[in-house]
């Protein structure tokens, strides 16, 4: 084995491609080694803005493989007596083989002349600086540049650093040439630096303050932050997406504290952590209370002792932003929000829907026309909506600058300013929530339902207009947005009745539209979230979806029932067959209503019969109950007796009477089932169906 | 260093790295790229190389003289170089040095900015410079420009001049630099700040700056369609700033607000076809309608 290094530098990257192109790279460049038969072992990659590189031992020739490879058929290249012909000989030597290596093959296509030849066992270095120029040429980035080149890359590239065996491995491509140079931190000026030796990479560097390890620079950085939090007597705000902002803004990780005027104290928390996160990526310290402390952490791509005395400049330029949102606060409180509520006519949501404006006044319309859930508060929801969008039209999220993320906490801000309850100002503060994927739920359950109904509003909307998303082309984020309206309803337990609300919301924005296609595409969407949050089986949720108008109990009913075929494969999937065994059966036009006792011939219809009685009534009150594992626990206590039937029980003899009595048994079996699910719509895979024989 | 030495300073150098010593546009623009000598001459293979000291006018960032940082009209330092040398960014570098600022005792960062003009139908990537935290200089590869594809690249630097010189004489605030020994900055700007900051948000005429607009617009039309790009290119630029006056008096909603600016664009598209045509980079029937 060899060593190897290879170093691509470049013009500063952004930052969240630091760590994300060392993956890239890793993945490409390991395909790239098996492509071309080269073992390795040992593989380290490293990761700064300037840089991406490859550590590796690798071997020194290529694996040797064995292929077989096929030339003219056996019709042409060989005659009657088994001899090859000219064109089989020629197909040998064009390979450098001789007539005597020449077989016939057995193929699917027919026999042809082949030859076994071995691939590889050449000099791994010749591979290398033959192919590396266009492997670097290869690789793709999620973003690219135009750079005069004749391939394109996130940055500019200046430089390759490329050694094997401790000697620099020359290769050019594109007018880029490698060498065993590269360059440390931009603080130390531009100047060349030679590494000799593989091993050597990361002290030089290092040296020469780059850490290029990332996860090592990452540690550093957050280890020195809180401990110079500390030392102030306070707690860093750990921010994870900061700290690998700043991971990968840095070469090294230097890490100083400054401090701000405490008059900026008087502001907000947020607006004060947001002009320090933004756009500076400043972390902020609480004290032990949690109350914000008058300093700010930075982070510094140069050691530490050169800087001491430039930390006023930190100070100066957050200053300088901490004064931009006094000056939008100061504005923007001189128009109380409820008089900024007519505004937001001006401010427009949707072309064909309408302004913001119309859209609080539709939420506010539906609000009034639902049925509430009696612990909630009513009149702090209806202050709410008035208020809800107004921050839109505030200097601070105007701006379209760093407060803009903001949204919602503006509004509740200023309404706790102008004296409004204490709730009012945690719904405005909250109902926005969760902005995305990760953002953490409301707490209180008023703004659970101020979100789901703005949500609500926005999915009807869309859908009237005729917006249809797929699965890769989403530019109005629906997905996004009713991912969010079911986290809030599963985690906050909503039961209200779907056709009212879809009814109500439709009628509202007085569109006409098939209310049967809204429901439709609602539990395609629902599906998809329950399998892909909850982990509970497509077509498990199809069962139940029918058996109820609120979308909570039918996830309770899915989970349940998932977590029953999770723990008993087996006998799940047998009443699953059972039940499309009967659903096929019940075809038959006319079944009576009701069973007849005294017409039962054989015992297992009587012991289904009276099973099914003993059971119904508990398991019905378990159901209105929603106590759903206890109705699973009665409808599964029928499974010996359906398959007794089924097995000792002909249903469809000539006798009518009989027949008619036997499907009635059924159809009384697949009401009770249905109260539930409708079991026969989860499919059985022949694999399952196996499984299930055994 | 004196405000007007940064100034010289910064020309002198880029003068001797082979850049033409260019001037401002005579009407009001937002910021330096306006200028047809980046706009226009980053578009075809032709190489330019040129620096300007470029006064940005900027209504949404007026702020009455109150705010330390933030003017409605500063000046810019333009370096275009087109195509950018190799060590591009280590020769910028180097101005900085000129200037006095030691690389060694400061932080310096180039933090991913790409930047993006929707008017003119331009972006690029790049970023923007830090010295300890404050933002001083942009720095981008155009990608394109008036919606073409450009080929070679063109990088573009924009110092803030402020910036820098309040960070040299250690100056909290623009208004105090001092722009000669005795004179200030705010002697100079102080009251055409306070002036301009009431004109642009209590005073300006809302109809009469949309009239303006819609009467400019039908003008360009006719410039266009008899392809005098430099008339119709100022025209661009003269409606680029109305709109941001109407913009900082808060005269449009937001969907209006796109819509102008596309019409921009469209007409900004336009001039960088009817440029290319004219230095034989586009024949007329490629241009597609």
């Amino acid at each position: 084995m060899k060593k190897f290094l290879l170093e691509i530098g470049v013009e500063e990257l952004p930052p969240f491609l630091v760590k994300e192109g060392e993956k890239i790279i890793k993945e490409s460049f390991l395909n790239f080694l098996e492509e071309n038969l080269i073992e390795f072992y040992e593989i380290k990659t490293f990761s700064t803005p300037r840089r991406w590189a490859i550590r590796a031992k690798i071997s020194e020739k290529q694996k040797i493989v064995e292929e077989i490879i096929t030339g003219p058929s056996k019709k042409i290249g060989v005659d009657e007596n088994g001899n090859f012909l000219i064109p089989a000989i020629k197909f040998a030597e064009s390979k450098g083989f001789k007539k005597e290596d020449l077989f016939v093959l057995n193929t699917e296509k027919g026999e042809y002349v082949a030859l076994k030849i071995k691939k590889g066992g050449k000099d791994v270095k010749k591979i290398l600086i033959l192919k590396l120029g266009e492997f670097i040429k290869s690789l793709k980035f999620p973003l690219m540049m135009n750079f005069g080149k004749s391939f394109l890359f996130p940055r500019r590239i200046r430089w390759v650093l490329c050694l094997f065996d401790g000697k620099v491995l020359n290769f050019e491509f594109d007018g880029i040439k490698s060498s065993n140079k590269t360059k440390g931190n931009r603080g130390l000026g531009d100047k060349w630096i030679k590494i000799k030796n593989e091993d050597d990479y990361e002290k030089i560097l290092k040296e020469n303050l780059v850490f290029p390890d990332f996860e090592e620079r990452k540690k550093m950085i957050f280890e020195k932050a809180e401990k110079i939090a500390k030392e102030k007597g306070g707690f860093l705000v750990y921010d994870e997406e900061l700290l690998d902002e700043l991971t990968g803004l840095l070469e090294y990780p230097g890490v100083l504290i400054g401090k701000f005027p405490e008059k900026y104290l008087e502001m907000p928390e947020d607006f004060i952590i947001t002009a320090m996160r933004v756009h500076q990526r400043y972390f902020a310290i609480k004290d032990k209370n949690g109350k914000i402390m008058p300093y700010f952490i930075t982070c510094v791509n140069n050691s530490e002792d050169k800087l001491k005395n430039v930390i006023e400049n930190f100070e100066k330029v957050l200053i300088a932003r901490l004064e931009d949102a006094e000056f939008y606060m100061k504005e923007d409180l001189k128009i109380p929000l409820e008089k900024r509520f007519p505004i937001l006519k001006e401010i427009y949501w949707d072309e064909k829907l309408g302004s913001v404006y119309d859209k609080v006044l539709r939420i506010k319309k539906f609000f009034e026309s639902i049925e509430i859930p009696k612990d909630l508060d009513k009149e702090a929801i209806s202050r709410a909506i008035i208020l809800s969008r107004t921050d839109l039209t505030t200097e601070m999220i105007k701006d379209g600058k760093e407060f803009t993320i903001l949204e919602g906490i503006v509004a509740s801000e200023y309404a706790r300013i102008q004296g409004e309850n204490e709730k009012v100002v945690k719904i405005l503060r909250e109902f926005l929530r969760p902005k995305n994927p990760s953002d953490s739920l409301p707490e209180l359950k008023e703004s659970a339902l101020l979100g789901m109904i703005d949500r609500w509003d926005t999915f009807i909307g869309y859908f009237l207009k005729g917006y249809r998303p797929t699965a890769s082309r989403d530019p109005l984020g629906l997905k996004k947005i009713l991912y969010g309206f079911f986290d809030l309803l599963i985690n906050f337990k909503f039961k209200f009745s779907l056709n009212e609300w879809i009814n109500k919301m439709v009628e509202i924005y007085n569109l006409k539209d098939n209310e049967e296609d809204i429901k439709k595409y609602l539990f395609e969407r629902y599906e998809n979230y329950l399998e892909e949050k909850k982990d509970i089986r497509y077509d498990i949720v199809d069962a139940t979806i029918s058996s109820s108008d609120s979308l909570y109990i039918i996830y309770l009913k899915a989970y349940f029932l998932n977590k029953y075929y999770k723990e008993n494969k087996e006998t799940f999937l047998s009443v699953v067959i059972g039940q499309k065994r009967v659903r096929n059966i019940l075809e038959e036009e006319n079944i009576p209503d009701f069973v007849d006792e005294s017409i039962f011939e054989k015992e297992e219809e009587k012991n289904l019969y009276y099973k099914m009685k003993e059971i119904e009534k508990d398991y019905i009150k378990s159901i209105e109950n929603e106590d759903f594992e206890k109705s699973i626990f009665y409808l599964f206590s029928l499974k010996p007796y359906i398959d007794k039937f089924f097995d000792n029980v002909f249903v469809m003899t000539e006798n009518i009477s009989l027949r008619k009595n036997r499907l009635a048994l059924l159809k009384k079996l697949k009401e009770l089932f249905d109260k539930y699910a409708d079991l026969s719509k989860i499919s059985v895979s022949a694999k399952e169906l196996e499984l299930n024989k055994k | 260093m004196y405000f007007q030495d940064v100034i010289l300073k910064l020309i002198n150098f880029w003068k001797k790295k082979g850049c033409l010593v260019f001037q401002p546009y005579n009407s009001e623009v937002g910021a330096g790229t306006f200028n047809p000598a980046t706009f226009l001459r980053c578009l075809g293979p032709f190489p330019w190389r040129c620096v300007y000291v470029e006064p940005s006018k900027r209504p949404k960032d007026a702020r009455y003289a109150q705010n330390p940082n933030r003017v409605c009209q500063y000046y810019q330092l333009q370096v275009i170089l087109k195509p950018p040398p190799e060590n591009i960014q280590e020769i910028y570098l180097d101005s900085l040095k000129t200037l006095g600022i030691k690389i060694d005792s400061h932080d310096i960062r180039f933090v991913e900015d790409n930047w993006e003009s929707p008017t003119l139908g331009a972006w690029g990537v790049g970023w923007e410079v830090w010295l300890d935290g404050q933002e001083i200089t942009q720095f981008t590869y155009f990608q394109q420009m008036g919606g073409f594809d450009l080929n070679p690249i063109t990088c573009e630097i924009t110092y803030g001049l402020e910036r820098i010189t309040m960070y040299l004489q250690k100056k909290d605030s623009i208004f105090e630099i001092e722009w000669v020994k005795g004179i200030k900055w705010g002697d100079i700007y102080k009251e055409n700040e306070e002036e301009f900051s009431k004109f642009y948000y209590e005073i300006a005429d809302i109809n009469f700056y949309l009239d303006e607009f819609s009467k400019i617009q039908k003008e360009t039309e006719i410039l266009i369609e008899k392809k005098l790009l430099y008339p119709a290119y100022h025209n661009v630029i003269k409606l680029s700033h109305i709109f941001n006056i109407l913009d900082a008096r808060g005269a449009f909603s937001p969907k209006e607000r796109n819509l102008r600016i596309l019409k921009i664009r469209e007409y900004a598209k336009k001039c960088a076809e009817i440029y290319l045509e004219r230095i034989g980079v586009l024949k007329n029937e490629e241009i597609s309608p």
